[in-house]
């Protein structure tokens, strides 16, 4: 190939139009200076825009907002207390149980600590020191009672017996004092909006101070603190989150190393890593200019920009080096480079894009932030590593050193390569590709067991060695409570709730409830009204049951704790304790649910709900109604919302999966307009997205809200590596090299660059399997899992499905019909 | 991959294609509902058959009986779903239980399904007729001596109108709230005859087996209507009810009239039971009195335990107690001893088996040891057979309404 030849190249594929990329090469290579002065400023731009960005805390964000149940939660949040912003303090009396001075006393301390931590609902919180713990019995003179801790306590051995006793009758052993009575707890709820500032509680900062102020202050031989609540749980993970910052250092200094050692060019070394954290700054930048911050899904967009940045960046710097191998200078290099790879690049990154748009089905604040954010993040590259790059390396020019490493690498015929390039013929492909469609069979079996949703106990998003799970498991442990709760709501017309039919169809669904597997007990306002009727007939376990009597029923729920009732009596939840929280659980229990309400709700017009008690009394009395209406509405508490989750999730699956992939057919379709040349690209990427899922299966990883985007991110980034290898490919069959010839060439220039990509992306991604924070590790062991793979699937069976499908005198005779004599650029 | 829309679909089908949609039901007239954990949930009595099977009695209408000393559990067929206070057999057929709404259910088959015999209206009726009957002697008797110049007879007579007609509006008001009022307690001395007792002064009993009951409260020397907590029968043949605000009336003529006797407690009286020939009460708060003279004269028993303590049985002719709190008490003892079960869940009854005790209360069956250690919980066995007979007892329960 004569010099003159190589420079009068041209692409053999467009996106939009032929003449769109020779006329961005023009403007481009021919104004650098304004162009660079451009993209200098735009970064000085974004990168006050980066000084604006904060971290997001809202728990909305995390759920399907626009989930039915979801819905119903947030029409009746205010009413109900559902213990979300609570914090539970216990305090374990190391080697003895809690009746003694020194735990008391300590205990006492702690209360009163806890008291002035900022946030703290100080009139709701509740231990044995606060005066609402209180002991009642029923004697011979009607109800008698007062607190747990009797005033005139001097911690001797009768005041202890005393607590003892007191706390025996208080009914708290399981709720505030430990089952086998070596903890108690400090019950804490939190005011979320300061009511002085008007701020919203900073969950970190309080987590912070309970670290502080509690934990590291009281902990000792005789005394340990467990803390739980999902504010303490979120404060963790926010600071999990700020943790992530180091993991992107290291990922990034292993980056550049790898970089180097693959490129010996200080500047080819240098210039993509600075390219692609400027793609990051415009990234973030942007987005906070936008107006969007940071959550615990979006931080990891950063690590992902940055190593697609790379990936491209070094195709980028290998095709200079090539170039300038071939004698080429710094500018004209650089062109050639860039007029090579400008549309397998643009394919590329469109493709990301797409992937993770298609994250927007997914109807939860997170994630559809983090597609947006994705995609911002990949548009950047764009400019960042296909334009950018080009134009600062055709000042710098790449150093002699990094030449004759590319020179070297062309020439050399590594082992690797001489086998990998076997798989371009038959003799190699055939088995290969049945052995592939063997372990994408196996894979698909597998694979079929993958479930919906959480699978581990405790909190999911935390590990289940975390502190945070360590303590859970303490709470749930040593007290009657569960730490997984369906709460579903009672809608009843107003003043209407407590009423004989309503309370009566409560108590049928809470015992069909009970008896569904993975309950393990309800409770209710139907609960408080037996419980106090029997206490007014004496103890008698045998008045526990609801009577017809309005006036008693009123009477028996006067006292019910607020957040069983609303304040017009027009809503009353139901709690269902859950033995956990895995799909299976939450699908059965959703699942009887649904069964009792299709039989029991009343269906009536929903007018009657909104209609006073007289109004109603009088269509009872008319027989419009039989009854007080009543409906059920699924559903709160942590597991209502993941089973809502959960719901979001396998619908989004399908039509995800199946958009991702008709995107980037149609794009690899429109570019390369030969159905041959997409399979050969796609086909292992199928393979790849199979294994993704045996392999959670395997890890016991269900489909959640952080595993979901990985199965998209698997298919939009994956296709780098086929559409950069096919592009070479094809421009080597072109030349007229056979294809085991022209694959071997591919290998030699291309394929280095893919192989070098998959490894950094991994790597990139591999430094999250240590993050606290668990679904982050998860995310990162499938995606590790699907670069690797990929990388695989594009080196070994994109060659061998080639061998089966490409008709090699078809592809030159199209290419001289279009470009003739003109030579493929690459 | 989507089982819950799966699920929701076959709902939909389900319930558009075959199902008509349940409306809610009173409890008195819709079956217990076929549980693998019925001996799980609330239990408040437990009765043993002359052929050895265990019979209990609890929430949500449900009555499970067992053949292998409390271990495994079969649910049996209920036409109601109300909570079932107590139950007895009078042999090894034939059982009777009470319950709330004035509820008695009645087996002949060893418990194995039960029908419907009495419930609360039945009650508000004949309370009201026998207040009216009361009222109209009442209002004789003040005719015949208001001619008369015994001004004592005189209001006697009026006090007793008075009290007839508080009497009568009170089953009147009871009548409007409807079935409510629980019958706490049952009482077969055969199968023939038998006798009920609840709430409010409510007392019934039968000379047929329970094809009909007839109120007989107003042969009760009451002067307000206290709740009847418990009726008892004792070797000799004595009858006892004890109840509210020490209340403790006796019988020796099987019910024809009856005594009040000075009772040694003011408070609530929950339970009396004979062992030999003399008779252990039980009071609110633990407290408890022994009497050997028929109830004479009564000896506290001064234990160590403030909780109320509601069940009784012997075992091997010793008293043994159950209570709130978990608290298993045999008083009688040289040494007495008071025992508490793990978990402290209020208990309601016991029967004394080979190996131990099996409990009702709170956490459902509790079976223990002598020494009140829990022991591996009871099971349930069969399901779809209870299923089947259960819905067969609710059409007959309703054919009966």
């Amino acid at each position: 190939m004569s010099q003159n030849h190589r420079y009068s190249s041209e692409p053999e594929h467009f996106i939009l139009s032929p003449e769109t990329e020779p006329l961005l090469e023009r403007v481009l290579f021919h104004n650098r200076g304004l162009v660079l002065t451009i993209l200098v400023l735009l970064t000085l731009v974004f990168a006050w825009g980066l000084t604006q960005i904060r971290l997001d805390s809202s728990i909305e964000k995390y759920i399907p907002l626009n989930h039915p149940y979801i819905q119903n939660y947030l029409t009746h949040k205010d009413d109900m207390q559902s213990g979300v912003a609570n914090v539970k303090i216990a305090v374990e009396a190391v080697g003895s149980d809690i009746f003694n001075d020194h735990y008391l006393k300590t205990l006492s301390k702690i209360n009163d600590d806890v008291f002035f931590i900022a946030g703290v609902d100080r009139a709701g919180m509740q231990s044995l020191w606060t005066p609402n713990t209180r002991w009642t019995e029923v004697t011979e003179e009607g109800f008698q009672g007062g607190p747990v801790i009797p005033a005139d306590y001097d911690g001797g051995p009768q005041s202890l017996d005393q607590v003892r006793e007191n706390v025996l009758k208080s009914g708290q052993v399981g709720r505030l004092v430990a089952n086998d009575f070596g903890s108690s707890i400090i019950d804490v709820p939190l005011v979320e909006i300061n009511p002085e500032t008007g701020e919203k509680l900073n969950y970190q900062q309080l987590s912070h101070q309970l670290e502080a102020k509690i934990r590291d202050q009281y902990s000792s031989d005789t005394v340990k603190i467990y803390i739980t609540g999902t504010p303490k749980k979120l404060g963790d993970l926010l600071d999990g989150a700020v943790s992530i910052g180091y993991f992107f250092l290291a990922a990034m200094v292993m980056t550049a190393i790898l970089l180097y050692l693959y490129s010996r060019c200080l500047r080819g070394t240098l210039v993509p890593v600075i390219a692609s954290l400027i793609a990051v700054v415009w990234q973030l930048g942007a987005l906070a200019l936008l107006g969007f911050s940071i959550d615990l899904y979006s931080v990891l967009v950063p690590f992902l920009v940055f190593a697609i940045g790379i990936s491209h960046g070094v195709q980028i710097i290998n095709g200079i080096a090539l170039q300038s191998g071939h004698g080429a200078d710094k500018l004209m290099a650089a062109r050639l480079a860039f007029r090579g790879l400008y549309v397998p690049g643009m394919l590329a990154l469109l493709s990301d894009a797409m992937g993770f748009l298609t994250l927007l089905f997914i109807d939860i604040g997170v994630i559809q932030e983090l597609a947006i954010a994705a995609s911002v993040g990949v548009a950047m590259i764009i400019v960042t590593n296909l334009v950018l790059l080009p134009i600062v390396m055709s000042f710098l020019g790449i150093s002699a050193s990094g030449i004759r490493q590319a020179q070297k690498a062309e020439q050399a015929d590594p082992v690797v390569w001489k086998a990998l390039s076997g798989f371009a013929e038959k003799k190699l492909a055939i088995p290969a590709l049945l052995v592939a469609v063997a372990m994408g069979a196996v894979g698909y079996v597998y694979g079929l067991n993958l479930q919906i949703g959480d699978l581990d106990k405790g909190a999911p998003e935390l590990r289940a060695d975390s502190r945070y799970n360590l303590d859970n498991d303490f709470m749930v442990s040593h007290y009657s409570t569960s730490s997984d709760v369906l709460v579903i709501m009672a809608e009843t017309p107003a003043e209407m709730c407590n009423t004989f039919k309503v309370m009566d169809v409560l108590d049928r669904f809470m015992w069909h409830m009970d008896n569904v597997p993975g309950v393990q007990s309800s409770a209710s306002l139907v609960t408080v009204s037996k419980l106090v009727t029997k206490a007014m007939n004496e103890g008698n376990l045998k008045w526990y049951a609801l009577s017809r009597n309005q006036t008693i029923l009123n009477t028996s729920i006067q006292r019910a704790p607020t957040g069983l009732i609303n304040s017009d009596c027009s809503m009353t939840p139901v709690v269902i304790y859950l033995n956990d929280h895995k799909a299976e659980t939450l699908q059965g229990v959703v699942a009887a649910v649904e069964d009792f309400k299709a039989q029991y709700d009343d269906q009536v017009d929903d007018m009657y709900f909104g209609m006073k008690a007289d109004a109603i009394e009088e269509a009872i009395a008319n027989g419009e109604l039989k009854g007080a209406p009543l409906r059920l509405q699924l559903a709160s508490g942590n597991a209502g919302i993941e089973a809502a989750t959960n719901q979001v999730i396998a619908d989004a699956q399908g039509t995800m999966l199946i958009f991702v992939y008709v995107v980037v057919f149609a794009l690899c379709m429109l570019t390369f307009r030969s159905l041959t040349a997409v399979a050969c690209i796609l086909l292992p990427l199928v393979l790849t997205s199979i294994l993704g899922q045996a392999l959670m299966t395997w890890l016991g990883i269900g489909v959640k809200v952080a595993t979901l985007p990985v199965i998209a991110l698997g298919v939009g980034i994956g296709v780098d590596y086929g559409i950069y290898i096919y592009t070479r490919l094809e421009a080597m069959i072109i030349s007229g090299l056979s294809l085991r010839d022209a694959y071997l060439q591919t290998l030699r220039s291309t394929g280095k660059a893919v192989s070098f990509t998959g490894v950094t992306l991994a790597i990139g991604v591999a430094t999250w399997m240590i993050s606290p924070i668990k679904f982050q590790a998860d995310m990162g062991v499938l995606l590790t899992f699907m670069f690797i793979w990929n990388m695989l699937g594009a080196l070994i069976l994109l060659p061998a499905l080639a061998s089966l499908l490409l008709n090699l005198p078809k592809i030159r005779q199209r290419h001289e019909r279009i470009h003739e004599q003109v030579p493929p650029a690459v | 991959m989507s089982v819950i829309k799966a699920t929701l679909l076959c709902l939909a089908l389900a319930s558009g294609v075959s199902t008509v949609r349940a409306e809610w039901v009173d409890p008195l007239q819709s079956a217990a509902v076929p549980s693998q954990k019925a001996q799980t949930a609330l239990m408040l009595d437990i009765a043993e058959t002359s052929a050895g099977r265990l019979v209990a009695v609890g929430a949500y209408g449900n009555i499970i009986y067992s053949d292998d000393q409390g271990n495994r559990w079969q649910q049996a067929a209920v036409p109601v779903r109300v909570t079932l206070t107590s139950v007895m057999f009078a042999d090894a057929s034939h059982g009777w239980a009470t319950g709330h709404d004035g509820v008695i259910l009645a087996s002949t088959d060893g418990g194995q399904s039960w029908q419907l015999q009495f419930d609360g209206h039945a009650a508000n009726k004949a309370m009201i007729e026998a207040s009216q009957s009361l009222l109209e002697q009442a209002e004789e008797l003040q005719a015949e001596v208001a001619d008369g110049d015994d001004d004592m007879a005189i209001e006697d007579a009026d006090a007793a109108v008075e009290n007839a007609t508080f009497a009568l509006e009170d089953a009147q008001y009871d009548a409007e709230i409807g079935s409510t009022k629980p019958l706490l307690d049952v009482l077969f001395v055969d199968a023939a005859n038998g006798y009920a007792v609840g709430a409010y002064g409510m007392a019934f009993e039968t000379h047929d087996g329970g094809n009909s009951w007839t109120e007989f409260s107003s042969r009760l020397p009451l002067s307000e209507r206290p709740h009847l907590n418990a009726i008892a029968i004792t070797a000799s043949g004595q009858l006892y009810i004890v109840g509210e605000m020490g209340l403790l009336l006796s019988s020796d003529d099987a019910g024809e009239s009856w005594q009040s006797l000075e009772s040694p407690y003011e408070g609530s009286l929950f339970g009396i039971l004979g062992y030999g020939n003399k008779l252990l009460l039980m009071g609110l708060r633990g407290h408890l009195y022994n009497s050997q003279d028929d109830g004479a004269s009564w000896q506290e028993l001064a234990l160590d335990n403030e909780d109320t303590l509601i069940g009784a049985t012997l075992d091997d002719g010793n008293p043994v107690l159950v209570g709130n709190g978990g608290t298993l008490v045999k008083p009688l003892l040289s040494e007495p001893e008071i025992d508490t079960v793990a978990g402290r869940k209020n208990l309601a009854a016991v029967i004394a088996v080979s190996n131990g005790y099996v409990l009702a209360g709170e956490a459902g069956i509790q079976l223990v040891n002598k020494a009140a250690q829990l022991l591996p919980p009871a099971t349930m066995s069969g399901g779809t057979i209870t299923a089947e007979a259960s819905s067969l007892a609710a059409d007959t329960g309703s054919q009966e309404k």
